[in-house]
């Protein structure tokens, strides 16, 4: 059995001879046609995303990024063999050329956005009468919409792309992910500063650089 | 209050945690049906970051006394 970590260009980028793969696994490169991925061979493994593990992961992911675009694959991807991988590759090769192509030269970053405590003290349904806790949500709802109208969108203007959550777990109202140019990467940060300091009443959290899990897919991208 | 701690706990370090399961427990490329993760699984991952996010406000008091 194997588990792949990621998918890049050959030759596949070699991970530093230190790291190693799930379970301390020797790193391994498949190339196929204009294609790489980087995986580890598994007697038997059932990875369960403790967050010790997705670290792991992660790691390797975050080596290949530094050689090269990479596509990072979702936690827990295991495959039977190296065969099925190069399927894959061949399967989806128009598709993983293009997302290559997309994520080239930039990275991922995070947005997470809170409301001020004083100002937003979490809806607890068990103590509070109905209306209240209505109140409560409708005053969230609006934090969220304020924030991707303050917040977001501007930030959005300096990515190449960008994907807002859904539903942000809470006490986020509002969490996205921007593809944006390496070299951008000091622009978009200060521009999220100028941004937090003229709304005081959300807080907010930008992260990274990440490698481009958010935009490695075409329908999120 | 349990959250106390969590508080206290707080730290960049785990921001970038709670980042980074979500992007690899929630994004990134599938290309096999046996990605090995139940949703439960991924529910009590969520379930154990919720209170760190929680605190996460809490970093930045200088932000919080000027509102």
């Amino acid at each position: 059995m194997i588990y792949a970590y990621g998918i890049c260009e050959p030759p596949a980028a070699t991970p530093p001879p230190r790291l190693r793969g799930l379970g301390g696994a020797t790193l391994r490169g498949l190339e196929r046609a204009g294609l790489a991925a980087v995986y580890s061979r598994h007697r038997s493994l059932r990875p369960r995303p403790a967050p010790k593990l997705v670290l792991v992961h992660e790691r390797v992911v975050e080596a290949i990024m530094a050689s090269g675009p990479v596509l990072p694959l979702r936690f827990g991807t295991r495959l039977d063999h190296e065969e099925r991988l190069a399927a894959v590759l061949d399967e989806r090769r128009d598709e993983l050329l293009r997302a290559l192509e997309r994520v080239r030269g930039r990275v991922e970053l995070g947005l997470r956005v809170f409301p001020v405590r004083e100002s937003a003290p979490a809806p607890d349904p068990g103590a509070r009468t109905g209306r209240e806790y209505l109140l409560a949500r409708a005053a969230e709802q609006h934090r969220a919409d304020e924030a991707a109208h303050h917040l977001h969108a501007p930030l959005a203007e300096l990515a190449h792309a960008s994907v807002v959550r859904e539903r942000p777990p809470p006490p986020a109202v509002l969490t996205a992910a921007y593809l944006v140019e390496a070299d951008r990467v000091a622009d978009f940060s200060a521009r999220a500063d100028e941004l937090g300091a003229r709304h005081e009443h959300l807080q907010s959290v930008v992260t990274g650089p990440w490698p481009p899990y958010n935009f490695a897919t075409e329908e999120r991208a | 209050m349990g959250t106390e701690e969590h508080v206290q706990l707080a730290s960049g370090r785990e921001v970038a945690l709670v980042e980074v399961l979500d992007r690899a427990l929630g994004a990134g490329v599938v290309i096999t049906g046996d990605v090995t993760l139940s949703l439960a699984d991924v529910d009590l991952v969520y379930l154990s970051l919720r209170l760190v996010v929680g605190s996460v406000p809490t970093l930045f008091p200088a932000a919080a006394d000027a509102s």
